[in-house]
């Protein structure tokens, strides 16, 4: 049974999972930091959303 | 949905041992201060989540079941102090027996035990908002409106929601603040890269030609296409590398060129001044102004 917290966050990744802006990359790089067990931390999220990905740079 | 038929305390928070028959109904407590009737609700909840609320959220740092759990007189000995619920699972049409004891609370021992009455129970678990203390429905009415909602996430046990949504929102600033940084130093650059090469605009076709005009200058490959690993000044530096030197040549050439020159501005007497001081090591030599 998942908790209030894990349905919010699995709701968030699926919203980000429709997003053109969201890579799939970055999606799974997002899926661990949800975790229950785990405090989101604005730095682990600040640095997957500003890593650079191959096909990001034209 | 569950309801409590019976429960068993024993050397838990103030309760010594104490046995209560609920018989599935409604039931309220009620007792003179001190006499326990938080104890038998820290019991319940314990017994049903292996959790005490009063013992966790705002204003509870450094408290803990296993040290705050045990009665007084049993802090030392967690093993002696358990709770055994007997509970009635209407979903399941079962009655279940739930022992947990202060020194494992996330090991109950279920009688009778199924995937079915441990999902069950999980759910429970993962509920702890199940019990609320005066504390919290105090705190809820008196707090003003503002902050109301805040006090719902306490109230509610998803104070990690609340972080998890402040995470987010500083998150939010940073990226927007570096986007913003980054589109400034992307203007900057364009503009010192336009004025540069002097062309009208950005345009890759337009950038290409004038820099692969200068290359041609330089004797450089054109280059055919612009990427963002595309150098522009690619062959420049191997072809830039400095000739060999050939020490005793140049300090001859100097030696004679620095000669003539002065053999045009300086009398003889000088002139023989000026060659001794040259005979001598460089690091010992008077300075220009000195010799004169």
């Amino acid at each position: 049974m998942t908790t209030l917290y894990q349905q919010i966050g699995e709701r968030f990744l699926a919203e980000l999972a429709n997003s053109k802006d969201v890579s799939p990359q970055k999606l799974e790089a997002l899926k661990p930091l949800f975790a229950d067990d785990k405090k989101l931390k604005p730095d682990d999220l600040v640095k997957i959303f500003t890593s650079a990905e191959e096909d990001e740079v034209k | 949905m569950i309801k409590l038929e019976g429960i068993h305390i024993e050397e838990v928070r103030g309760i010594k041992k104490l046995d209560l028959d609920f018989r599935k109904e409604t039931f309220a407590i009620s007792g003179p201060n001190g006499s326990g009737k938080s104890g038998i609700i820290d019991s319940i909840e314990f017994g049903l989540t292996g959790q005490m609320g009063r013992l966790m959220g705002r204003g509870t740092k450094g408290l803990s079941v296993g040290q705050h759990g045990p009665h007084v007189d049993k802090v030392k000995f967690p093993d002696a102090a358990f709770v055994r619920l007997k509970i009635f699972i209407a979903d399941l049409n079962k009655s279940v027996t739930v022992t947990r004891f202060v020194s494992s609370p996330k090991k109950p021992k279920i009688e009778p035990d199924s995937p079915a009455i441990r999902a069950a129970l999980d759910e429970i678990a993962d509920h702890p908002e199940i019990t609320l203390s005066r504390r919290e429905i105090l705190r809820f009415i008196l707090v003003e409106p503002t902050k109301r909602s805040e006090e719902i996430q306490t109230l509610l046990k998803l104070e990690e929601i609340g972080e998890a949504r402040k995470a987010l929102n500083t998150t939010l600033n940073r990226l927007t603040s570096a986007k913003t940084e980054a589109e400034g130093r992307e203007k900057n650059f364009g503009n010192a890269l336009q004025l540069h090469l002097q062309i009208p605009a950005l345009k890759r076709e337009a950038l290409l030609e004038s820099v692969n005009k200068r290359r041609k200058i330089l004797g450089l490959t054109l280059l055919e296409e612009w990427t963002a690993e595309t150098k522009l000044d690619e062959g420049l530096i191997k072809s830039a590398t400095a000739p060999d030197l050939n020490k005793e040549s140049a300090r001859s050439r100097m030696h004679s060129t620095q000669l003539a020159h002065w053999e045009k501005q300086k009398p003889k007497a000088s002139l023989q001044t000026w060659r001794s001081s040259m005979r001598t090591p460089l690091f010992s030599r008077p300075c220009a102004r000195e010799t004169s």
